[in-house]
């Protein structure tokens, strides 16, 4: 969505316009139910963050600053309601195990893979990725799947951005010892059949 | 370059922000360095990866109008206080009005009529002119100023006192208080009293006494 006409729908749902709020409902919902789904790892919590997130945005509307985006501001009021979540989940349960949740998408039916071998390394990755700690997984998932930059990683998480390129460090120093075990024969041939299904 | 240096290098690669003639070196050792190749081949895919691949299963296709419906339950919710407040405050300053406008058209009622003030007591004149009166009037002035001249006595008693002795402990008096001590001693009280009630006719400048004027009586 452009960033003026995101402006404008901003302007309206301040002024109480429900339409404008639910286009930007819309707009952003799949995008945020991504982070928010990687991020807690069950669909139906997902879910309830996410409705938590967009109604307290709508309440908070007025203290939105549009210095910034607004993808990044959900963003952060969102990862706030999954750290919140996160914590009560460890309370109830004492040590969580994420190993054990249960994961809901290698079976779908949109599975992109073609191949036995990318299906495999799809789940291999996503597993990897599961056992990252929170604020690098969560980094890890604005970065590469918003595109956000090291700077507003660090607005959503509340941290500095050094803290952010460390966390990125980290992960991907994480994620290389645990693919490393998972040794695919070829990884540059598959990069190049796993960017062809993938994308 | 080694395999060590391109690996320190990894992190700056895959943010986009390698350039220069580091680029190119790191390039060049890539072309040749398998085990780099494939480091960096698998974290482009865990990127390309996260970046592209769709999350299952997906979000209710009903979610907006939940979402919107929560934000109008709220919005009622919040608006239901200050609603019953209005109503309450509404009610009670029309009942305020009705009030105001009920005791603004009822008749005033009558007030009680001024008492006389009581007037003050006189002497009659036949009494104030007879001998009694003037006798009784004679004794109480007669008694005021024995009653005044007595004080007046003590006090003169009592100054000479502490002059003598201020004199027999040889300390040093100011000479106003001094001369103003010994006027009060031998003043008659009568023209104090004078002085009290009437406007005096010259004012006596004084003016502080200076440090030099101190002595001994």
């Amino acid at each position: 969505m452009p960033r003026d006409e995101e402006q404008k729908l901003i302007a309206r749902a301040r002024r109480g316009h429900a339409d404008a709020y639910r286009a930007l409902v819309e707009a952003y919902k799949d995008r945020l139910y991504a982070f928010v789904s990687r991020t807690v790892r069950n669909h139906h919590e997902a879910e309830d963050i996410c409705q938590a997130a967009f109604v307290k945005a709508y309440e908070s509307l007025n203290s939105y600053s549009e210095e910034y985006a607004f993808s990044t501001w959900l963003f952060t009021i969102a990862y706030r309601l999954c750290l919140n979540h996160v914590r009560k989940r460890k309370a109830l349960s004492g040590e969580v195990d994420f190993s054990n949740v249960r994961r809901t998408e290698p079976d779908a039916p949109q599975v992109l893979a073609s191949t036995e071998e990318v299906r495999r390394l799809r789940r291999t990755i996503w597993s990897a990725v599961e056992q990252l700690s929170l604020p690098q997984r969560s980094a890890v998932l604005l970065f590469y799947r918003e595109g956000k930059s090291c700077e507003d990683i660090g607005r959503v998480l509340g941290t500095p951005t050094v803290t952010v390129k460390s966390h990125l460090h980290r992960a991907r120093a994480k994620l290389r010892k645990l693919l490393s075990a998972e040794l695919v024969d070829d990884w540059v041939a598959l990069q190049a059949l796993g960017d062809a299904h993938w994308a | 370059m080694n395999c060590v240096q391109a690996e320190q290098l990894f992190d700056a690669y895959l943010d986009g922000q390698l350039g220069g003639s580091l680029r190119l070196e790191f390039d060049a050792h890539r072309l040749r360095c398998r085990r780099c190749q494939q480091t960096l081949a698998m974290l482009e895919s865990v990127g390309t990866l996260i970046a592209t691949d769709s999350v299952h299963p997906p979000l209710s296709p009903d979610f907006t109008d939940r979402v919107m419906a929560r934000i109008a339950h709220r919005s009622a919710q919040r608006r239901r206080p200050l609603r019953r407040l209005l109503l309450v405050a509404g009610a009670v300053s029309q009942a305020a009005a009705v009030l105001a406008f009920v005791l603004y058209w009822l008749p005033p009622k009558p007030r009680p009529a001024a008492q006389p003030a009581p007037a003050a007591p006189q002497v009659p004149l036949e009494y104030a002119n007879s001998p009694e009166f003037r006798a009784i009037r004679e004794l109480v002035v007669d008694r005021v100023e024995r009653r005044l001249w007595e004080m007046h006595h003590a006090g003169t008693q009592l100054t000479s006192d502490l002059v003598g002795l201020a004199r027999y402990l040889n300390i040093s008096l100011p000479a106003d208080v001094a001369r103003e001590s010994l006027r009060m001693a031998g003043a008659n009280p009568w023209q104090a009293l004078w002085d009290a009630f009437l406007p005096r006719g010259e004012e006596e400048t004084e003016t502080p006494p200076a440090t030099d004027e101190l002595h001994s009586i």
